[in-house]
Parts: structure tokens; C-alpha cells; sequence
């Protein structure tokens, strides 16, 4: 049995290596030439550009215009007024509160409606359990069970949206990164090592997103659509399936994550800062608070913070408010339907209302999922962000 | 508390007259205890009635709050339905009963369809 286990672990680790070797080769490179203005030579591939300049979000172009614009103005005093206020913490604050105010009035409001229709039920559901033998009391529990699955799934629906749109944004840019990369690289002129090992780390990140966005979010939707089915239909039961579903899908994350702490300890790409007291305080927090692959993103936390500080070098606090302004409306969308759920799950327990409990359960562990894979795409973003800022700097 | 002790109270009041005439006249005590039945469920509905708009009002503006309204007419026609038949049970006409119970399930279920529908169309949405 121990040599069967040694000799499979060595096929993984040869696939791995196999999977994950980049090819290094000297090719031509083919200018971009605009035959009517034949003084411009072009570098890079205009495709690629304005693929990676739509793939930013609408708001974060804005921002960004907005301070280029106030830095080139007239009065350089001025400009420096105006990009001084942009970077300011308090209007940083205020933006970040803004975002948070939008998404927290109506994840507000849909916990209360949710904690509506459960007093509703448990009054429905008591009141005929007090009846033993009343003839209306299972097609009033088929329209309780009805009810609560579907305001269950509308109200999830916004989040799985949400986060669908913040994936597939992410997997947008991080696409377009890579070619313009590649080009930056082969226009440097020299090939090094850091080179290949950074656009190795560039094709596993970019992977990854992909892998979520074509794989674990429509997995994790698929998972959701059927628990809400199953709870709302007590004869149709497709718990098993659901739960196979979700085991795949934990796997293939667990798998991916191991192998993303693996690559992060042998690589020397993004560098690590020392920890701290403070820093093991967050890595405990967060290792706790994200479901799933918490623990690996909590080792990988003093790269990311190594990874924000160099992105600060390059573009300033600027950068880096750009990027949490991405990042963080989709995760506080997710952590606060979390919550609602939580305390939907919570006020069914106390009520009696089992059947609800357990579709809000299921739903809650489902957007666990939707969690683990949000954050890992913030932290393959950053990590992308960095490599691509590396290969300007190189 | 005044309401629940006015409930109580003409509860109590009806079960007692009904006892005492029950001995003279059987028939006439099945209507009263009919009359005692909607009595006391016209006065708690004043009280469900505030408490259910108090949950309307909080559930205004949430994506969950349009199925309030078929949660409480499916609730309000089972009730209504279960105490009628109730009422015809305890004048022995359980044949009446079993088919007002059969209406008013009915009723639930043509209520319930268009949320069917409707929970079907957004699985299928997920699973697209």
C-alpha cells in the first residue's frame, strides 16, 4: 500500500511539472506598423490594449481619467490640490463608505422581508400543528416550503450575479494582462530567469481565475439551483447530488489552493515581508473568517501585503485604491448576505421552522463556496497585478 | 391584553350558554357554538390584522417581499377554509366539510402555480 501511495505521488508531481513548464524560446517579433503614418512604430498589439483597457471597470476608467486629467492641468498647484484630494484618506473613507452604503440598505432590506415570511410560517406552521389532522395543513406547508425557497433564491440570485460579474471582470483583465506582458518582456530584449519564472507564476494566476469563472462559479450555481429545488419540493430530493457537487467543487478549490501555497513558497517573484504581531493577528482572522481556503490565503498574506506595498512604490496610494475600490464591493456584497442568511437561519431555528432552516443553511454553505472562490480571485488579481507591474520595472 | 382577555372572556361566556341550552334545545347550542367560532376569530383578527401589516411593512423593498402577500392569502384562505369546515363538523356535516376543505386546497394550489413558475424559471436561470 505505502508503494502504491509513493509511486502515485510521484506521477502527481511529475504532472505537475509537466503542467506547469513554460516553453523558452527566442522568436521574432512582429512590430505593429501603421502603414499611414509610417514614423509610428508600435510596440504592442493594439488588440491586446484595448481588450485589457475595457476589461478595468467602468468606475475605476473614471477615476482613473479623472486623476490623470487633474495631474496634467495648467496650474500645477492646482493639479496637485486636486490629485491630493483624490488621494486623501478622507475621501478614500468616503468612497469606500458610499459602496458599502449602497450594497447594505438592500441586504437589509431583504433579510427583514426574509425574517417576514418566516414569522409568517412559523404562525402558519404552529397554528395547524395545534390542529393534529387539520386537512389544510400539508398544502399550507407545500406553499410555506414554496415561499421561502423562492424569496431564498431571489435574494441570492443578486449575490451569485454580483460575484459572477466581479469573477469574470477579474478573469478579463488578468487575460489581457498576459499577452501585454509577453510583449513588454520580448521589447526589454533580454530573457532572464525572473522573466520566466514571473510569466510562469502570470500563466498560473490567470489559470486560476479562469478556473473560476468557467468552472467553480457555475459549479457553485448549479449546487444552488437544486438545493433550493429540493427544499422546495419535499418529494424531489437532490441532496445527494448537491452534496456530491459541492465535494468536487471543494476538492478541485483544495487542490488548486495547495498547489498555488507550493508554487508561492518556491517562487521568487513576489517577495515576502517578515511577519509581525499585527500580521499573524490578520493571518488568524482572516484564516478564520474565509471558508474553505482560508488557510491558505493566510499564509499567502504577507505576500499580498509585499505585493500592495509594491504596487504603492509603482503607482502610489493612488493604485491601490483603485484596486481595494474593485475589490472590495463584491466581498462586502457576499460577507453581508452571509450575515443575513445567518441570522434568517438563526430566527427559523428559534421559530420551529425546520424546512426553512435547512434551505437557508444550504443556500448559506453554497455562498461559503462563492466566498472562497471571491477571495481567491482578489488574491490571484493582486498577485497578477504585481507580476505585471514587475515586468515594467524589469 | 384587553383584547386577549375580551377573546377569553367571549369564549367562555358562549361555552357556558352553550352547555345550558344544549340540555333544552341540542340543535340551537350547534349554532352558537357556530356564532362563538366567528365571534372570536372577528375580534382576533383586529390583532392578527396589525400584525400583519407591521410584516408587510417591513418586508416592503425587499426582494423577498412580493411573496408576502401570496404567503398570507394562501395562510388567510387555509384558516378561513379550516374553520368553516370546523363549524360544519360540529353540526355533523362532515360531507360539507371534507368538500369546502377540498376548495380551499384547490384555491391554494392556483395561488402557489404562478410562484412555481416562477422558482423554476430563476433554477433554470442559475443552471444556464
Amino acid at each position: 500500500m505505502k508503494e502504491v501511495k509513493k509511486i502515485l505521488l510521484f506521477f502527481a508531481l511529475l504532472l505537475i511539472t509537466i503542467c506547469f513548464s513554460v516553453c523558452v524560446s527566442a522568436e521574432e517579433y512582429e512590430f505593429y506598423f501603421d502603414a499611414s503614418d509610417k514614423k509610428e512604430v508600435g510596440l504592442f498589439p493594439e488588440e491586446e490594449m484595448s481588450a485589457f483597457v475595457d476589461g478595468v471597470p467602468e468606475s475605476v476608467r473614471e477615476e482613473a481619467a479623472y486623476m490623470a486629467n487633474a495631474a496634467s492641468g495648467a496650474n500645477p498647484s492646482e493639479s496637485a490640490d486636486a490629485v491630493r484630494e483624490r488621494l486623501s484618506v478622507r475621501y478614500l473613507t468616503g468612497v469606500l463608505i458610499s459602496k458599502i452604503e449602497e450594497i447594505l440598505l438592500p441586504t437589509a432590506a431583504d433579510c427583514s422581508g426574509l425574517l417576514a415570511l418566516i414569522i409568517v410560517s412559523s404562525l402558519l406552521t404552529s397554528f395547524f400543528k395545534l390542529k393534529e389532522g387539520s386537512g389544510m395543513q400539508s398544502v399550507c406547508e407545500t406553499v410555506i416550503d414554496l415561499t421561502v425557497s423562492a424569496a431564498v433564491v431571489k435574494v441570492s440570485m443578486g449575490v451569485v450575479e454580483v460575484v459572477g460579474a466581479y469573477v469574470g471582470g477579474l478573469c478579463s483583465m488578468m487575460n489581457a494582462m498576459t499577452p501585454v506582458m509577453g510583449a513588454v518582456y520580448l521589447s526589454s530584449g533580454s530573457l532572464s530567469q525572473a522573466a520566466v519564472n514571473s510569466s510562469a507564476m502570470m500563466l498560473y494566476v490567470t489559470a486560476t481565475e479562469n478556473l473560476c469563472r468557467e468552472f467553480f462559479i457555475p459549479a457553485a450555481k448549479a449546487a444552488l439551483a437544486l438545493t433550493v429545488v429540493s427544499g422546495a419540493f419535499r418529494h424531489i430530493n437532490f441532496g445527494g447530488f448537491v452534496s456530491t457537487v459541492k465535494r468536487w467543487v471543494i476538492t478541485v478549490l483544495a487542490f488548486g489552493v495547495t498547489v498555488f501555497s507550493f508554487i508561492l513558497g518556491i517562487q521568487s517573484s513576489l517577495a515576502k515581508s517578515a511577519d509581525t504581531l499585527a500580521a499573524k493577528t490578520v493571518k488568524f482572522a482572516v484564516g478564520s473568517s474565509v471558508p474553505l481556503v482560508g488557510g491558505a490565503i493566510s499564509d499567502a498574506l504577507s505576500t499580498v501585503s509585499a505585493s500592495l506595498s509594491m504596487i504603492k512604490k509603482v503607482t502610489g496610494g493612488a493604485g491601490v485604491a483603485l484596486i481595494l475600490t474593485i475589490l472590495i464591493p463584491a466581498l462586502a456584497t457576499l460577507a453581508l448576505n452571509k450575515l443575513a442568511l445567518t441570522v434568517c437561519k438563526c430566527a427559523a431555528d428559534i421559530l420551529g421552522c425546520e424546512r426553512a432552516s435547512a434551505v437557508i443553511g444550504d443556500a448559506d454553505s453554497v455562498l461559503s463556496v462563492f466566498t472562497a472562490v471571491a477571495v481567491l480571485s482578489a488574491v490571484m488579481f493582486i498577485f497578477a497585478v504585481t507580476l505585471f507591474m514587475n515586468s515594467g520595472l524589469s | 391584553m384587553n383584547e386577549a382577555i375580551r377573546i377569553c372572556g367571549c369564549a367562555l361566556i358562549f361555552i357556558a350558554a352553550a352547555a345550558v341550552i344544549k340540555e333544552t334545545k341540542g340543535e340551537h347550542a350547534r349554532l352558537l357554538s357556530a356564532a362563538a367560532l366567528v365571534v372570536v376569530f372577528l375580534y382576533a383578527s383586529g390583532s392578527v390584522g396589525e400584525l400583519i401589516s407591521y410584516l408587510r411593512g417591513i418586508s416592503e423593498g425587499s426582494s423577498a417581499g412580493k411573496y408576502m402577500g401570496r404567503l398570507l392569502k394562501a395562510g388567510a384562505i387555509a384558516f378561513i377554509t379550516d374553520t368553516t369546515a370546523d363549524i360544519c363538523r360540529c353540526s355533523d356535516e362532515s360531507a360539507v366539510a371534507g368538500y369546502v376543505e377540498f376548495a380551499g386546497r384547490a384555491e391554494i394550489l392556483l395561488l402557489s402555480l404562478p410562484l412555481i413558475d416562477e422558482m423554476i424559471s430563476l433554477s433554470l436561470g442559475l443552471l444556464s
